[in-house]
């Protein structure tokens, strides 16, 4: 074995440990509906924009004091409305800085899912460029109307990944109107989960806190898999 | 021509006090006796020596002096008691395999019937009996007698026979798997289990603990039992302070600690295992959590409640570290093995090495993605090194030889090396790198 030498002049100091920054990382990712109907409470007690503001607050609060999911978490926002719109890339939430949202326009479901779906392949080759060991990366979607564009392509796209165990997703309708068939074909293994009061909202995010410190909870899956 | 007698010696019985007189009863009372040695025994004559063991060392080179005198001894190879091929000529004719290990036991199984597995009691040799217990049944009534149990972050105080009422600092807690844990007076934490695991089963086996002696300092033992209203709520241990656990150090890339002190780490963290193991006890839900470390390097092992404590089974699991998947109540039946604790084992003394997983590779990022347990750090440095090696790849070849060959065996083959043989081959290299260095 040829080394050159080099491990003859490896002592113990000799290479430097990788420097700050967790090597391990549970990437999510949020795909948030902000289309102008979130501008109307339904079943909940406020606005449901309202309440997804709130929920992404406490959520982030969350993530930001807890000392596992602080470092760990790799988050990506990703909203729709009158546009797609990028929050953040994936990120550590220390550095995700942003006001609360607000709701007008359609639903463009198909580009945002697309986006997010870019994002994640871009955010895989970095784990792999940079040595960076992940959880499975979770997608969560979360909408309250049918989408304003196409979701053929990008449906197939995501269910094979999911089918693939690529990636977890959770699929959210939000209020009564929501379509669940549309949902329902970005998602193979989980039926996507109604949210019609305050209190499913709150329940959602502090599962999702819950994983975001601990990949390994399974709780969001099992409240997801309980009757719809 | 009449049939000749093999005895495979290997180093943990010709170590054992007195084995000289087996060596003259055989050779006395059975006419076509030969003996075998493994050619690993001038290594570990060496790793002996290295070690400051000198008597060991010595004894192990007079019985290969000796023995190799007679004449009819015959040297084998078997790659460090992994590779049973040599012996199987052997096996053909009649072969006793005399040894303390489990590890041969195990390595050997393959060459059938033909083969007795003994170890020296002091005065003779006898039937080979191993710590390995086989998946037993565990304690588990089919009903339990807590009907309606308390729940535990209810209660402000809580009564320990021995130290009295303790009341609980709700200021402060930490919570697992099974329950909730809250400081109280004297450096003692209070573990309060929650409503589920408030069981008959959970009872006994405390009890059981509470009266079994561990003088062991780095076990949170349970100190007592806790009681609300004369009903078992959880139990007492000594509380930890300045200390990080293994998971919090891994996700901090260990700062504060450099590479030769993760060598400690592992050291320390294995005479826990090997005190425990040494007792028939296993921690069973074995995982970074449970593991704390003092900045100097002394490691602890907590939530002492959940190890397998005689026919108590461990009722929790973790899926990155546990070899199999548990379902349902599986968990409350079954007693694992030692042998399964070596997945554990090995998956965390690697991932404190290298700071990766043992399944980690640049085409495999992801940790525990399912069913991908592929181990694939190669044996040999890769060839066309022209780029630097990543982090995890210097410190995998700057492992010890046969370091890597355990974690290589065992992730590939499931060929275990058991903690006595780590401790060795660690203390050695723990030395080499402290012991100031020759210049010439």
């Amino acid at each position: 074995m040829n080394t050159n030498g080099f491990f003859d002049d490896l002592d113990f100091g000799d290479f430097s440990a990788p420097s700050s920054g967790s090597s391990r990382k549970v990437p999510i990712c949020l795909v948030l509906d902000c289309s102008g109907s979130m501008r109307y409470a339904d079943g909940t007690k406020r606005p449901k924009i309202d309440e997804l503001n709130y929920n992404i607050d406490a959520f982030l609060e969350y993530v930001r004091n807890d000392p596992k999911a602080s470092k760990i978490c790799d988050l990506c926002i990703i909203t729709m409305g009158d546009s797609v719109h990028v929050i953040s890339r994936y990120n550590t939430v220390d550095r995700i800085h942003f006001g609360h949202f607000a709701a007008s326009g359609g639903t463009p479901l198909g580009t945002a899912m697309k986006t997010a779906i870019e994002l994640l392949t871009e955010r895989r080759q970095y784990y792999r460029d940079n040595d960076i060991e992940h959880y499975k990366p979770i997608l969560m979607v979360m909408t309250d109307g049918d989408p304003t564009d196409s979701i053929a392509d990008i449906s197939e796209r995501v269910s094979e990944m999911v089918a693939n165990k690529e990636i977890k997703i959770f699929p959210v309708g939000i209020g009564v109107n929501f379509n669940q068939a549309t949902l329902a074909q970005f998602s193979p293994l989980l039926k996507p989960k109604l949210i019609r009061n305050s209190e499913a909202f709150d329940k959602l995010f502090k599962l999702l806190s819950a994983s975001s410190s601990n990949p390994n909870d399974d709780s969001l899956e099992k409240w997801f898999n309980n009757d719809f | 021509m009449s049939q000749k007698v093999y005895y495979y010696l290997d180093s943990s019985a010709l170590l054992e006090e007195n084995f000289y007189t087996v060596v003259e009863a055989l050779l006395g009372s059975t006419p076509d006796v030969c003996f075998v040695l493994d050619n690993d025994l001038e290594r570990e004559i060496g790793l002996y020596r290295a070690l400051g063991k000198a008597e060991e060392a010595l004894t192990l080179e007079s019985f290969a002096a000796l023995l190799l005198q007679l004449g009819n001894t015959v040297r084998v190879e078997t790659a460090g008691g992994f590779d049973a091929d040599a012996l199987v000529p052997l096996a053909k004719e009649k072969l006793f395999v005399v040894t303390q290990q489990q590890k041969l036991v195990d390595n050997y199984a393959s060459l059938g019937d033909t083969v007795s597995f003994v170890s020296f009691d002091g005065k003779e040799l006898v039937p080979f009996s191993g710590s390995t217990s086989i998946n037993g049944a565990a304690f588990c009534p089919e009903k339990d007698i807590y009907v309606n149990p308390f729940d535990g972050d209810k209660l402000s105080y809580v009564y320990s026979p021995r130290y009295g009422y303790l009341k609980l600092d709700k200021s402060k807690e930490y919570s697992g798997g099974e329950g909730v844990c809250y400081p109280t007076y004297n450096g003692m934490f209070c573990k309060l289990y929650y409503k589920k695991h408030i069981t008959y089963v959970n009872y006994k086996k405390l009890q059981a603990m509470v009266n079994m002696r561990c003088s062991n300092p780095y076990i949170s033992w349970p100190l007592d039992i806790l009681y609300y209203r004369n009903q078992f709520v959880g139990y007492l241990m000594q509380e930890l302070t300045d200390t990080r656990s293994l998971d919090e150090l891994r996700d901090d890339n260990f700062s504060g600690f450099r590479i030769l002190d993760r060598f400690i780490i592992v050291r320390n963290f294995l005479s826990v295992i090997e005190y425990l193991h040494g007792k028939g006890i296993l921690v069973g839900d074995m995982k970074l959590d449970n593991i704390l470390v003092k900045p100097n390097c002394d490691v602890h092992i907590i939530d002492a409640g959940s190890f397998q404590v005689e026919d108590y089974a461990c009722n929790v699991c973790h899926k990155e570290y546990t070899e199999r998947i548990y379902t349902g109540d599986d968990l409350k039946h079954i007693l694992r093995s030692v042998r399964e604790e070596y997945f554990p084992i090995n998956k965390i003394i690697f991932e404190i090495l290298m700071m990766k997983g043992p399944f980690y590779s640049r085409d495999n990022t992801e940790i525990d993605g399912d069913g991908s347990r592929e181990f694939s750090f190669p044996m040999e440095l890769p060839t066309d090194s022209g780029a630097e090696l990543p982090y995890h790849m210097k410190v995998w070849f700057a492992l010890s030889p046969a370091m890597r060959q355990y974690f290589h065996r065992y992730f590939t083959e499931g060929k275990v090396t058991y903690v006595t043989e780590w401790l060795r081959e660690l203390d050695h290299y723990i030395l080499s790198k402290t012991a100031p260095r020759q210049t010439n």
